[in-house]
């Protein structure tokens, strides 16, 4: 099977923290992840707090900050070597989790921008500004965004649920061929995630390759996935359909990470 | 050569650079403070208002003034000029004037200004103008007449090749500008001093009269090596408006003194500026507002961006009389440093006589965040594009104007 995205063996630890290598920091906050996701799928990983979610998210879009070992294969191109804004060129996106505030910066302008640099990057022709911007505004009457918001600073003094339905706007208008979701669902309202789900659901064609992390279930309910991961101290313990995470809501994480410690006998269980 | 006053007590010694006869006048106040206290140093009377602005350098050039240019070579410079800031051109509307090294080049409208405008010790740029004997001129702006232009360049070419025998080319000027009642005024004044070792000292005077809004505009670069001084008196009369933008930046020296007297009841005014040294550039923004009488507002907002080695400085103060009740007065200041050696100082000032006051004065000086740095490159945009984003969305507050030539023309100066 082909892949878009293949993690082999993905190991991370903050830079520069060498102080105590017998402190938990030392030992990485990813372990040796390997994770393979077919082109269209939607994958969901989830675990608690602390496992690592969010790093794997940020070493996968290239945030600074984390010595990173191990393979990640992109649409065919070692991913690791590439710069954060080349990953984006290739058509990867991350949705924050805290999505940040770029105040004097225009949400159009800004969307303007990054349109443009994913453009020219690929030696495509630049988009005309007129028809961009009846494009955008009408991507956002689709999720329910007020055209008010593309006239304010990007995320400057937005609630919560505006800034993560900026987010799926974003991801709307790049159109990436892989989406990461970090905790995209954490801090919405049911309304809110319910708009958010509808919005990714719609974004599923089957050609979109989705990587959703979150913390509870609710999200998957809306969208099925196709696959679910457990991530737990750095490494994915349990892979399955989307039972899985029903599962899961049951037993909780404590009960399977004993389960996996009691199977491996290798893990130190700190929770 | 003149011969200095050396028995002060209380003062050091006097440095001044060596100046040409017959550059000074005969007698006044200025030419008193100038030969007393010399340039700004330690302990002399203005050293507290020039903390941050070392000068002293200068006292090793001999001054040299640079001759009025021929009609034809006027003509060549503008020639020049308009070749390279082709902007100058888009404004074909406003009243030109044309200062060459200090000489107007355009008579029109226009007419020679012999007053001797207040200075005090604490200003020794503004004495040594007002103690010259340089080009003083007066102009008035109506409805008839709403736009000046001022240009001010340096002939590079002109000057004598002698440099290395530490010569610095002195061009001043003074001017006085009436804004006439209930009229609306725009003043840009664009300095671009392209040549090294030039030294530029010039003294405005703006009379804001009753009901009369002015909105002054300057762009600024300067030249390695060179200083570059300006001082602006503001006088604004009731109900009068004043606003001030500033784009400055360069790899010289720059002092902008900005000083507004709100005179009358309701009279306003803004101070704003973007800078931007490079290099090892300096600029410096030393504003005063002084509000004399009730109901009045000001507003003071510089943003710097510094690069390299450079140094960006805001000093500004807000003096609020007692009678003056009722004013509001606001003061901020940012400034982000983009380099390990990139260095800002400022220092806000609040001396505050009346008891129902809205007064608030701010500093910051940061760096660009890394976080929105990765955030707009984890949506494509190069580092590069990234930061000048960021920087534009920074300096962008501090540079609107109601003219929308000249605010196109601020952004595309100093973004």
């Amino acid at each position: 099977m082909e892949y878009l995205l293949k993690v082999e063996e993905l190991h991370a630890r903050i830079a520069d923290d060498d102080d105590n290598p017998d402190s938990e920091h030392a030992k990485g906050i990813l372990r040796g992840i390997s994770l393979n996701i077919p082109k269209g799928e939607v994958h969901a990983i989830m675990g608690p707090n602390g496992s690592g979610k969010s790093t794997l998210a940020g070493v996968l879009a290239g945030r600074e900050g984390f010595e990173v070992e191990g393979k990640v294969t992109f649409d065919g191109e070692d991913l690791l070597a590439l710069e954060p804004e080349e990953r984006a060129h290739k058509g990867l996106f991350l949705a924050f989790q805290y999505p940040i505030a770029l105040p004097g910066v225009q949400g159009m302008r800004f969307l303007g921008e990054a349109l443009d640099a994913q453009n020219r990057a690929r030696g495509e022709k630049q988009e005309d500004k007129i028809k961009q911007v009846k494009r955008v505004r009408k991507q956002a009457q689709e999720l329910g965004i007020d055209e008010s918001m593309l006239k304010r600073a990007v995320n400057d003094g937005f609630s919560g649920g505006e800034k993560k339905r900026n987010e799926m706007l974003q991801l709307a208008v790049l159109k990436p061929k892989l989406a990461i979701l970090d905790e995209t669902d954490s801090g919405l309202d049911i309304d809110a995630m319910r708009s958010v789900a509808n919005a990714l659901q719609n974004m599923r064609d089957g050609e979109r390759t989705f990587l959703i992390i979150t913390h509870y279930q609710r999200l998957l309910q809306y969208i099925q996935p196709d696959r679910v991961h457990v991530l737990l101290e750095g490494r994915i313990i349990q892979s399955g359909d989307k039972s899985l995470c029903e599962k899961l809501e049951e037993t909780g994480y404590t009960a399977l990470l004993k389960k996996y410690e009691d199977d491996e006998g290798q893990v130190n269980a700190y929770l | 050569m003149l011969t200095y006053n050396t028995k002060t007590q209380a003062y050091p010694a006097p440095i001044l650079p060596s100046l040409p006869n017959g550059l000074l006048r005969e007698k006044g106040d200025a030419r008193e403070i100038i030969l007393k206290y010399g340039l700004p140093q330690h302990r002399s009377p203005c050293a507290e208002a020039w903390k941050y602005t070392s000068i002293k350098s200068l006292a090793k050039y001999s001054v040299t003034l640079p001759q009025k240019i021929s009609t034809t070579d006027a003509k060549i410079v503008e020639q020049q000029l308009l070749e390279s800031t082709p902007y100058i051109n888009n404004f074909p509307d406003a009243l030109r004037l044309l200062f060459i090294d200090g000489h107007l080049h355009t008579k029109k409208d226009i007419t020679p200004y012999a007053g001797t405008p207040h200075v005090d010790e604490k200003q020794p740029m503004a004495a040594l103008n007002i103690a010259s004997r340089c080009e003083a001129w007066k102009i008035t702006l109506d409805e008839k007449n709403p736009f000046l232009h001022i240009i001010s360049v340096e002939s590079s070419e002109k000057t004598p090749k002698k440099k290395q025998n530490h010569s610095m080319n002195l061009s001043q000027k003074r001017l006085r500008i009436e804004v006439a009642e209930n009229s609306h005024a725009t003043i840009l004044q664009t300095s671009l001093n392209a040549s090294e070792y030039c030294w530029a000292n010039d003294f405005f005077e703006i009379n804001v009269a009753q009901g009369a809004s002015c909105e002054h505009v300057v762009l600024h670069s300067s030249a390695p090596n060179s200083h570059n001084f300006t001082r602006g008196v503001v006088n604004i009369a009731e109900n009068g408006h004043y606003k001030h933008v500033s784009a400055l930046r360069g790899k010289g020296l720059t002092r902008q003194e900005v000083s507004v007297n709100l005179n009358a009841e309701n009279a306003a005014c803004a101070l704003h500026g973007a800078y931007r040294p490079e290099g090892t550039g300096h600029i410096d923004n030393s504003t005063e507002i002084v509000h004399a009488k009730p109901n009045c507002s000001s507003d003071a907002l510089f943003k710097g961006v510094i690069e390299d080695q450079a140094c960006g400085i805001f000093h500004g103060k807000i003096y609020v009389a007692k009678e003056a009740q009722k004013t509001k007065g606001f003061q901020m200041s940012r400034a982000l440093l983009l380099s390990n050696h990139a260095r800002a100082y400022h220092k806000p000032e609040l001396e505050i006589y009346a008891d129902d006051v809205k007064c608030s004065h701010g500093a910051t000086i940061g760096e660009l965040n890394e976080e929105q740095i990765f955030y707009l490159r984890a949506r494509g945009l190069t580092q590069k594009r990234a930061q000048d984003l960021l920087l534009e969305a920074f300096l962008n507050e501090a540079l609107t104007c109601k003219h929308n030539e000249c605010q196109k023309t601020l952004r595309a100066h100093i973004l």
